[in-house]
């Protein structure tokens, strides 16, 4: 028997009776109850204990049943209000109701129609716990996103509200750390698909044959050290949303084979013949020119034409600086909550210098300048000293690439060339650093 | 564990020798006991119904590893609900069970005497501090027509069953 956090019941009624009556039933019914007998009372317990549910006599000496219910509302909005009423007082009810009463039962009850009101009364409880859940976790994905609604970012934002609720491939470009693999989240959890799961696989800096594995899965055998069958991404994304980052990245052989499950559904395991129906919908993403690519021939046209059936450009940080602020002051809020130090926000001199850096690593990097600089703050504004970028100012004739490519070389020595930790320094994955090491020529010396 | 089952008011013959031979471990019935209580005790005459908490607290308190079952034949209510079949005090070891609303419009005393027998398990579970169970079949499920009582078992579902044979909670 499945004993779960039981809901919590406050019965709140000047009868005695009643109030020992209704306990004595919810109890047997598994709700833990606390009673009261007046309003005063309900508002000590509610205060002292907390109540999910709330059922309130609507006639009380001193404070009233509908006074009663506005003061839960300012201390409690999401606790349930049932009105208890005599058939006299029906109009009462009604008027509680239209204050915000969930639902009123007239005295004396029948037991199922009590029972019926308070399962549904629990059951809004619980939805609206798991609403608060879901929101949450939302707003953890989402922020990065967020901007004022100018500009680029707000047609991105338009896009993805058109594009989450059909089934068409994605494919999202924009340099690294501009959030990709939100934007992907986000169509994920837009999308009739949100109940199904978001699988997302790095396609870069895979070999060709783990890449193969990883997406398709593997039979026992399969291969030496395949000791059991494993199943690959596009079968976990099975009616959800199958997310490939770096998707430039991937192999021509594997290329032909990922073409295939998108034109026939159906794929096979690595090492197996049994055909297995694929229901994903694929967003992918790439920091690369795919055009190039395949003008170069590195990447299948065909493949290139399934994937781009709508494109989603993120603009790097440096093209939206209005958004600089905007997300400045979300990073500072939400990592003075953590660090629990009360930063009430920037100085201009600071936000000058936030604005004018050219924020190669995108929002991940800001996010990472702005927790550093909660970290080492100790007064209640951040000052520039605090931006890791001011100390470490570069000759003014040096291009941008240089300056990137000087600043990994230290932060890798610095690390003694733990990639992990340098790229956690940086603020960038381990997949982006290894890029940007190939791309710049940087290797162990 | 004992179980004394006291008989508010004469019972229709052999429905208490029915459930002392068909009421299960934990509980092992003791032979009834009259118990009379004060003429119209807790009877409310407009409803003609009797207070099934007014009982309850009028019952003796049961010794040390002894539940008790009182069995009336007056319909009961709670004060703030229309009618109950029963009533325990959760954990307190102390159940009331009412045979009239079980009673079936056609004469059918087996019928009758089930009901009466999952109803008293039902009650008994909760003075024992089961709650109600979501098996539907389960004599812990809750029930609101004689008829409901029909569907479900005269045992306790695994699960609680499992929670009785672990009683008292301080073996848990």
């Amino acid at each position: 028997m499945s004993r779960s956090q039981p809901v919590r019941i406050l019965v709140v009624d000047d009868e005695e009776h009643v109030r020992t009556s209704l306990a004595c039933w919810f109890r047997d019914e598994g709700f833990e109850v606390s009673t009261a007998a007046s309003g005063r009372e309900a508002l000590q317990v509610l205060t002292r204990e907390g109540a999910d549910i709330l059922l309130v006599d609507i006639k009380m000496p001193g404070m009233d049943g509908l006074e009663l219910q506005r003061k839960v509302r300012e201390l409690a909005p999401d606790a349930t209000v049932i009105i208890m009423t005599a058939y006299a007082a029906v109009d009462t009810a009604v008027q509680a109701m239209k204050e915000g009463a969930y639902d009123y039962i007239v005295k004396p009850f029948d037991p199922e129609a009590l029972s019926r009101l308070v399962r549904k009364a629990s059951e809004r409880y619980s939805l609206l716990q798991e609403n608060r859940v879901l929101k949450a976790r939302l707003a953890a994905l989402v922020p990065v996103l967020v901007t004022r609604g100018e500009g680029a970012m707000r047609q991105v934002l338009e896009l993805i509200q058109q594009v989450a609720p059909t089934d068409t491939s994605v494919l999202i470009t924009g340099e690294s750390g501009t959030g990709k693999e939100l934007v992907a989240r986000q169509i994920h959890a837009a999308s009739p698909r949100q109940f199904g799961p978001f699988v997302a696989l790095h396609c870069g800096a895979l070999a060709e044959g783990v890449l193969e594995s990883e997406l398709f899965g593997h039979e026992r055998g399969a291969f030496t050290g395949a000791v059991g069958r494993r199943l690959g991404k596009i079968e976990l994304a099975h009616e959800g949303t199958l997310f490939l980052d770096e998707i430039g990245d991937v192999p021509p052989k594997v290329q032909v084979d990922l073409l295939r499950v998108l034109q026939d559904k159906t794929f096979t395991r690595v090492g197996g013949n049994e055909p297995i129906r694929a229901d994903f919908r694929l967003v992918a993403a790439t920091n690369r020119d795919l055009e190039a690519e395949v003008t170069a021939g590195r990447f299948r046209e065909d493949l290139f034409y399934r994937i781009n059936v709508l494109r989603i450009h993120l603009p790097p940080l440096r093209e939206r600086v209005e958004d600089i602020p905007l997300l400045a002051e979300h990073f500072l809020a939400q990592f003075s909550r953590q660090t629990a130090k009360k930063i009430t926000g920037f100085t201009p001199e600071a936000m000058a210098a936030l604005c004018h850096y050219p924020w190669p690593g995108n929002v991940r990097e800001l996010a990472n300048a702005v927790e550093r600089a909660v970290v080492l703050c100790r007064g209640d504004r951040i000052t520039p000293d605090l931006l890791p970028f001011t100390q470490r100012l570069a000759p003014e004739d040096e291009t941008l690439a240089a300056v990137e490519a000087n600043h990994i070389r230290k932060v890798l020595a610095a690390q003694q060339w733990n990639v992990t930790q340098a790229a956690r320094v940086l603020g960038i994955d381990r997949v982006t650093l290894y890029n940007k090491m190939k791309r710049y020529g940087i290797s162990r010396p | 564990m004992r179980l004394r089952i006291l008989e508010l008011a004469p019972s229709p013959p052999g429905l208490l020798s029915y459930l002392q031979a068909q009421i299960p471990r934990p509980w092992e019935p003791g032979s009834p006991e009259a118990f009379p209580l004060p003429p119209n005790f807790a009877f409310h005459r407009l409803r003609q119904q009797a207070n099934a908490l007014a009982i309850l607290e009028a019952l003796p308190p049961p010794a040390p590893a002894e539940a008790l079952l009182a069995l009336t034949t007056t319909d009961l209510f709670l004060p703030a609900l229309t009618f109950v079949f029963g009533a325990s005090a959760l954990g307190a070891r102390r159940s009331l069970v009412s045979i009239a609303r079980l009673r079936p419009q056609t004469p059918h005393w087996q019928l009758w005497y089930r009901r009466v027998l999952v109803e008293v398990l039902h009650e008994l579970g909760h003075g024992l501090g089961l709650p109600h169970c979501p098996v539907a079949v389960c004599p812990m499920h809750q029930s609101f027509h004689p008829e409901a009582v029909d569907l479900k078992e005269d045992r306790f579902c695994p699960a609680c069953w499992e929670w009785l044979a672990a009683y008292p909670p301080s073996k848990r």
